[in-house]
């Protein structure tokens, strides 16, 4: 026998049995919570596509004028149905060699990763995702040459991809949105990717949008003070798990994300964020707060804190929720 | 539960040491074929997909850890997140570096268990087309479709793999691979 198959299969035989002592054997329960939260994203696209099957064909939502760069935030229920209804009646009247493109709506949530919103575009256009995040790159390079990385460098949005036949016209529009935005707000381009880094952070931290100002005026006086950012989202950024608390091994981990270990900014955003968390960014409010917590998982209700003792006490008023809502 | 939980639970529970033994060859670690596998799973069922059959599933995430496995390497290349592999290095490249054998193996177990060490020390693509080739005794052309590749590249990297362990690793091996290139996959020694 041949003496590479020998090794490979004796490897193979070593390895299954060392199967009974892996994570995996032990339990599946990590493993079915990244898989819940991909296919929470993926439900997003997937309901749009369902009511957003256009009889007609992208011609006529071009024709329309709705997808005029108006389209996010939207609701993807009321503009498709618009769209169908009209664009239906729209193509008996004017065949074209494009009529017989399905039309289907995709909606990328605010939040979303670069990872994330490869894996929809490669589900939508029946391609790799190692395609999909190319074209989402390329098009930041070109677009945005101020980026440090792609994340956050398209907008969270829907489009038609009778609009956007390709990924890479997909890809496009969702990066030209972004950079509309930020060119509409007058951010000059060299301070665009601390914005957007911020804005990010802002989005994953702050439960609700009211909160948006006042996360980002704790971001805004750390870093003026020098302090560490301490933000459990870039941990989660760089150890994806569904879990709320982040692990003193995932504290540990050695990234200029972990802000638990570094000064400053992370490199680059941890996600795509709304234009609400991006206008927080450039505007935090005027505070002396240094420190935040959630008390409440359910509402999202935050507290903030100027001192670590304040900080405490609303870090034992989220123990006294857990504790009386935990099972 | 959830439909695809039930065939995940299925799954792992009759195929779940096959597969990390899969990984376990292409990593070489127990630990990295743990995150592998689980990844692989994760790609599996995260979008909603129809299989036919158990053999089916399986076929599928074995794909899937093979894709993994080259995509982890490249992106753990490009981006600086976990340091990957410092936990569970196979303790056999330790002992083949440092040219030493298993005094507690036969010698013949030590030579093809040493092989394998040396096999995980070459570039990722490499070594998944060496296992491919090898382990899952599929001909270069079905490997340069499962890894999206050009059949000519599938080649080089099969003669470069087995260059670097005849010349820095001086194992024996033979020039040619053991069936010709049009060879259809069997299923034989597990190679589903």
């Amino acid at each position: 026998m041949n003496m590479l198959q020998e090794s490979l299969r004796e490897a193979a035989l070593h390895g299954e049995s060392l199967y009974s002592h892996s994570g995996l054997a032990h339990s599946r329960t990590r493993i079915k919570s990244r898989v819940r939260v991909y296919r929470s994203v993926t439900t997003v696209a997937s309901v749009a596509a369902g009511t957003g099957l256009v009889a007609g064909a992208g011609w006529g939502v071009n024709e329309l004028g709705v997808f005029d760069g108006q389209l996010s935030p939207l609701s993807p229920a009321t503009q498709v149905t618009d769209t169908a209804g009209i664009s239906s009646q729209a193509a008996s009247a004017t065949p074209s060699a494009s009529a017989t493109v399905e039309s289907i709506v995709v909606t990328l949530p605010a939040g979303v990763t670069a990872a994330q919103a490869a894996h929809v575009l490669s589900e939508t256009y029946g391609i790799g995702e190692g395609t999909a995040l190319a074209a989402i790159e390329n098009q930041v390079a070109a677009q945005a040459p101020q980026a440090s990385t792609a994340e956050g460098w398209f907008a969270p949005s829907s489009f038609d991809t009778g609009a956007f036949p390709t990924v890479d016209d997909a890809a496009a529009y969702l990066v030209s949105l972004r950079v509309q935005e930020l060119a509409a707000l007058s951010i000059e381009p060299a301070k665009q990717q601390d914005v957007i880094t911020t804005a990010s952070l802002i989005y994953r931290e702050a439960k609700l949008s009211t909160d948006y100002a006042l996360v980002s005026s704790v971001i805004s006086n750390r870093l003026e003070a020098g302090m560490r950012l301490e933000l459990e989202s870039t941990v989660r950024y760089i150890s994806p798990e569904e879990s709320f608390f982040v692990t003193a091994e995932e504290l540990a981990i050695d990234s200029p994300y972990n802000t638990f270990m570094y000064q400053g900014l992370p490199p680059g955003a941890i996600g795509a964020p709304d234009l609400l968390a991006i206008q927080a960014a450039l505007a935090p409010v005027d505070t002396n707060y240094l420190f935040f917590v959630t008390v409440n998982l359910t509402t999202g209700e935050t507290a903030f804190a100027t001192t670590y003792e304040e900080h405490a006490a609303n870090v034992q008023r989220l123990n006294d929720w857990i504790a009386a809502n935990e099972g | 539960m959830s439909a695809w939980g039930d065939s995940l639970e299925e799954l792992v529970r009759e195929r779940g040491s096959a597969l990390f033994g899969y990984a376990y060859v292409l990593t070489g670690s127990a630990d990295l074929a743990d995150d592998l596998v689980q990844d692989a799973l994760v790609r599996t069922f995260r979008a909603p997909r129809r299989f036919a059959s158990i053999d089916h599933t399986h076929a599928y995430v074995k794909r899937a850890i093979t894709t993994a496995f080259i995509d982890g390497a490249r992106r753990a290349k490009v981006r600086p997140l976990r340091a990957a592999g410092v936990a569970g290095e196979l303790d056999s490249v330790a002992h083949l570096q440092s040219g030493g054998h298993f005094p507690d193996h036969a010698q013949a177990v030590s030579e093809t268990a040493d092989l394998h060490a040396a096999i995980v020390t070459l570039p990722p693509r490499e070594r998944a087309c060496i296992v491919l080739r090898f382990l899952e005794d599929k001909s270069v052309a079905s490997i340069a479709a499962e890894l999206g590749l050009a059949e000519g590249s599938v080649k080089r990297y099969l003669s470069d793999a087995v260059t670097t362990l005849r010349s820095r690793h001086h194992f024996d091996l033979d020039p040619d691979a053991p069936h010709s290139s049009s060879i259809p996959v069997t299923t034989q020694g597990g190679s589903l």
